[in-house]
């Protein structure tokens, strides 16, 4: 079966990441620890994320949690989606 | 007297230290344990190393002294800018100018020219001036403004430096050492200690990690010179430090596979597998033999057949039968034709 997709909207990308979930608009926070690792919390767990470099907003970046799969959406795509 | 709780440090990750293979043997004693080849710096002793500074720092600021904050990092330049303007200290975020410790009567000059540039900017001097200089002014105010806007007040050498991350800052250091000024610092388990005074073991590379930090330090100072201070104190304190180290250890889980899973090729290095590799050795060495001495008897058996046909010439290549002639002395074998050297070997 195919896993449901939350998209994120990424509002900040300083090292840290700031997103907002695009279907209801909750906050979502990266913590950026170390070069690749990421820490990040989720219905008040904690999660660390490895990406072993860091995370290229060029991008969509796509990653996966406990069955459930979150996309964080390229700055750079939204603008091209925008102006079409 | 407690000036940060260690489940602030814990929230801000500060206990991340670097990858295993990146260790400094030096900062092992500020090190809990390592989990998934990364190094876990123990809170309790950096709770402990933040005190230690905490005072010193209070103690020079009480007595007049001013402290630069030097953080080049770009995870470090908002915080440390921040936080010097907030304790009222100096800072350098951009670049660390060679000299601006140990030839600081130079750096002054250039800070007289910055304020030179801006009187003319003022009293209508660039109105006045072609175009042309007027913007090549302009690039030279904001190159010097970038770079000195953190020490333009800073009229004597500071009684103290704090840092983040003492291999980045290796310049400023040294000329602090040279001139006597006490060193502070943010110091990660890739560095090393001992170029730093007041040692204050912790993640450099998180912005969390370090604003706390910072704001701990400048608190020291606002607190001596009567500032506004932050609150970096929770209820919970030193009795909790085990489960808080526990929680710490428990937080570096991954959920993705290891990043250096080449390492799991590492010989292990315990008795058994040290006996069994011997074994193995043994087995090796034995098969080897058996094979060399199966080997030779088949070279031998190979030998004997020669031998045995050694009637049939005209199916050997002049080379062997050059051979043969050469092992039974034939004289002139060199210069021999195929149908010669078969009646010679007969």
């Amino acid at each position: 079966m195919e896993k449901v997709k939350n998209y994120l909207e990424v509002e900040k990308h300083w090292f840290d990441i700031d997103a907002r979930f695009i279907e209801n608009g909750d906050l979502f926070h990266l913590h950026r620890i170390k070069e690749g690792l990421y820490s990040f919390a989720l219905d008040q767990k904690r999660y660390l994320l490895n990406t072993e470099h860091d995370i290229n907003l060029d991008n969509d970046y796509e990653f996966e949690v406990e069955n459930q799969s979150f996309v964080l959406t390229s700055k750079g795509k939204q603008k091209t989606l925008g102006r079409r | 007297m407690t000036v940060v709780s260690m489940s602030y440090l814990l929230e801000a990750g500060v206990h991340f230290g670097h990858q295993t293979k990146r260790w400094n043997p030096k900062m092992r004693e500020y090190i809990y344990t390592s989990r998934d080849d990364i190094y876990i710096i123990n809170l309790e002793k950096t709770a402990e190393k933040i005190e230690e500074a905490y005072a010193a720092l209070k103690n020079i600021a009480a007595n007049g002294g001013k402290v630069l904050f030097v953080g080049t990092r770009k995870q470090a330049q908002e915080a440390m800018k921040e936080e010097a303007i907030r304790s009222n200290s100096y800072y350098v975020t951009e670049r660390w100018l060679g000299g601006t410790l140990t030839n600081f009567r130079t750096i002054r000059k250039r800070v007289k020219r910055l304020e030179e540039i801006e009187k003319m900017e003022k009293d209508g001097t660039f109105d006045v001036l072609p175009k042309k200089e007027v913007i090549g002014l302009k690039k030279e105010y904001d190159k010097l403004n970038k770079l000195l806007c953190g020490i333009r007040d800073m009229y004597k050498l500071p009684d103290a430096l704090y840092i983040v991350d003492p291999s980045k800052e290796a310049n400023a250091i040294h000329e602090a050492r040279i001139l006597g000024i006490p060193v502070f610092g943010i110091v990660d388990t890739n560095c090393d200690p001992d170029t730093v005074d007041y040692v204050i073991p912790g993640n450099d590379d998180a912005i969390r990690a370090v604003r706390l930090i910072t704001g701990v330090m400048a608190n020291a100072i606002c607190e001596a010179n009567g500032g506004k201070m932050n609150e970096y104190v929770k209820a919970d304190d030193k009795s909790q430090a085990s489960e808080i180290m526990a929680r710490a250890v428990d937080s570096v889980k991954r959920k993705e596979p290891k990043r250096f899973e080449k390492r799991n090729f590492k010989k292990p290095f315990n008795k058994e597998v040290k006996e069994n590799n011997s074994n193995v050795k043994e087995e090796k060495k034995n098969n080897d033999v058996k094979a060399k001495e199966e080997v030779k008897k088949e070279k031998e058996v190979e030998v004997k057949e020669e031998k045995a046909t050694t009637t049939d010439f005209s199916k050997m290549t002049v080379s062997a039968l050059r051979e043969l002639a050469k092992e039974k002395d034939i004289k002139g074998y060199s210069t021999m034709k195929k149908a010669e050297l078969i009646d010679a070997l007969k």
